[in-house]
């Protein structure tokens, strides 16, 4: 079930340019003002620190918003150097309702448009996006 | 589609939000429900107007309804109080529809063909009848829009999540619900009968081991004060003939109050002697009878987390709320256990008994391995708490983009009832 908001062309030529190109080291994506449809709120350079993408969120959390992102995690398996497109669900515990509801409901009209994510995160507090916790997410279990 | 005409934000779309025990109405948009009233309803078998007519056809009975707390609570002489839903699904269609013509009257106040319905439904509701739903709203209720939605599924985007597992405790029954990205898991549902009606029913049971009468305030006339554990002094008030069922709900009514004002849920499984050093509380029944309560306070609600507490069942095989919770995880798949354990998200009038989320916390980090990230999650407020799905049905409906998931007059005329299925799955 969605609720029903559009996902702007916008939100997937960045996610193309992410995923084919590497243009990009996060991108972050937000609820227009009016509620209807999902933009393109940030994208993040190259080599951008993972600390300052979590910074960005953080400031969605003081305006008591949520949001979607895409980074491009890198870490190492095996020593083996590895990339992976993540999506992070970032809904807050101290978020109003409303945002909360329709980030939720919406998730996955979004999804749907993103072809390629590898990995999912539904984060809700600080601990969730920790860098290492992630990454635990990317690793492949069975090798 | 030509959407655009209602579902906007100012086109007062409707929710209602059915539970075991109350019935909630409301415009979406607004942060609680106008109406909230039992489901259940009071009637009286009018038998005289049947018998009176030989023609057989006729001889259907006609009942006289009563409905919403202030009718209902009156001492009517052969009025049975009964529910019109059964495991938390409609069972009762004639009611159902009394329901809603009241509701429409009462506290709506305008037509019911001028606003879209959102309706929430259990979990477990089976297609026949949400297809009968979908029918009587159409063609009874002429409304121009309508959807149907899983409570469960409104709890958790309410919470900010799409995948989690919903763990509701209400009246008739304690239920875990996956959800998983926006979709119920119906065959890992599980369901156990301990909540709040078990809660009163052992009320009940430890009212009649301390010899307490428990007076509902219906057949109070008077009372004056007396002291700790002396013999009330009371007057009985004169009321009709009631049935059992009238005395049995009102009596329901004052053991709740009393699960409310004094019971506690221990922190650590029950043990005697610990209980016995908490402090007590005070509680006056109706009739001014009135004295402390200490242990029984924490061992009534043992049972909801402990089973085999729970006296004069010997060798049962209900499930406490904690294993509700991990059977449910446990019938899901391997890879999404994790996430289902990190937002466990905890709703139902029956969990504001005090202590109730503390014990659950304790109770499952000791079945959950290490490994995994447990995390609770539970409305501070009680009303978010009561209403959780009520609430995210309002914000959904109000929502300016939700008008183009509505089905629509139009789109049941073209397609019949069975358009319910693909569009609110």
């Amino acid at each position: 079930m969605t609720s029903g908001v559009t996902v702007m062309d916008e939100c997937i030529d960045a996610f193309n340019e992410i995923k084919m190109g590497h243009q990009w080291q996060f991108i972050i994506y937000r609820l227009s003002d009016d509620l209807k449809s999902i933009v393109v709120e940030e994208k993040g350079p190259r080599r951008t620190s993972y600390d300052t993408f979590v910074d960005k969120l953080r400031e969605a959390e003081a305006k008591k918003q949520c949001r979607y992102a895409v980074f491009d995690v890198n870490y190492v398996q095996n020593d083996m150097e590895k990339k992976k497109l993540v999506f992070f669900a970032w809904s807050p515990d101290s978020a109003a309702i409303k945002q909360k509801m329709i980030y939720a409901s919406s998730l996955k009209a979004l999804k749907n448009k993103l072809r390629g994510i590898q990995v999912e995160v539904q984060c809700n507090d600080v601990e969730d996006l920790r860098h290492e916790e992630v990454i635990e997410k990317c690793k492949d279990k069975y090798q | 589609m030509s959407g655009g005409v209602y579902g906007g934000d100012e086109v007062g779309a409707l929710v209602f939000d059915i539970g075991s025990y109350s019935f909630r109405a409301g415009y979406a948009g607004e942060d609680s429900p106008k109406a909230e009233f039992p489901t259940h309803y009071g009637f009286i078998e009018d038998t005289s107007a049947a018998m009176e007519l030989d023609d057989p056809s006729n001889q259907k009975l006609e009942h006289k309804y009563y409905i919403d707390t202030n009718s209902i609570k009156v001492p009517r002489k052969g009025m049975e109080i009964q529910n019109f839903l059964k495991d938390g699904i409609i069972e009762n269609w004639d009611v159902f529809e009394k329901y809603m013509d009241y509701t429409y009257s009462r506290y709506i106040k305008s037509e019911s063909n001028m606003h879209p319905v959102l309706m929430s439904e259990s979990s477990w509701n089976v297609r026949g009848k949400r297809e009968k739903l979908t029918e009587i709203m159409f063609e009874k209720y002429n409304v121009p829009a309508f959807f149907l939605c899983k409570n469960a599924v409104l709890s958790a985007f309410a919470n900010g999540r799409a995948t989690g597992l919903v763990l509701d405790s209400g009246a008739t029954h304690t239920t875990a619900v996956p959800v998983y990205d926006g979709y119920v898991l119906s065959q890992a549902i599980v369901k156990s009968p301990l909540a709040g009606d078990f809660i009163s029913l052992e009320c009940k049971k430890l009212m009649e081991d301390k010899e307490v009468e428990v007076i509902p305030p219906y057949l109070i006339a008077s009372k004056e004060p007396v002291s700790d554990r002396q013999s009330p002094k009371w007057k009985k008030k004169e009321v009709p003939d009631v049935t059992k069922s009238f005395h049995n709900y009102m009596l329901k009514d004052v053991l709740q109050d009393f699960a409310a004002s004094v019971l506690q849920v221990s922190d650590t499984p029950y043990d005697q002697s610990n209980a016995e050093s908490m402090p007590t509380i005070h509680y006056e029944f109706p009739n001014g009878y009135n004295l402390d309560f200490g242990e029984e306070r924490f061992k009534i609600c043992e049972g909801l987390f402990d089973p085999s507490m729970i006296k004069d069942v010997p060798g049962n095989t209900m499930l406490s709320v904690g294993h509700v919770v991990t059977t449910s995880v446990g019938m899901c798949d391997i890879d999404i256990r994790p996430s289902l354990y990190s937002s466990v998200i905890v709703v139902g009038g029956n969990t504001l008994l005090n202590g109730f989320t503390d014990r659950l916390n304790r109770d499952l980090s000791s079945k959950t391995p290490p490994s995994m990230r447990l995390k609770i999650i539970s409305p501070t407020g009680s009303a978010e708490r009561r209403f959780s799905s009520w609430i995210g049905g309002s914000i959904l409906a109000s929502l300016g983009s939700f008008q183009q998931m509505w089905i629509s007059k139009q789109e049941y005329d073209e397609g019949g009832k069975t358009c319910v299925e693909r569009k609110c799955p």
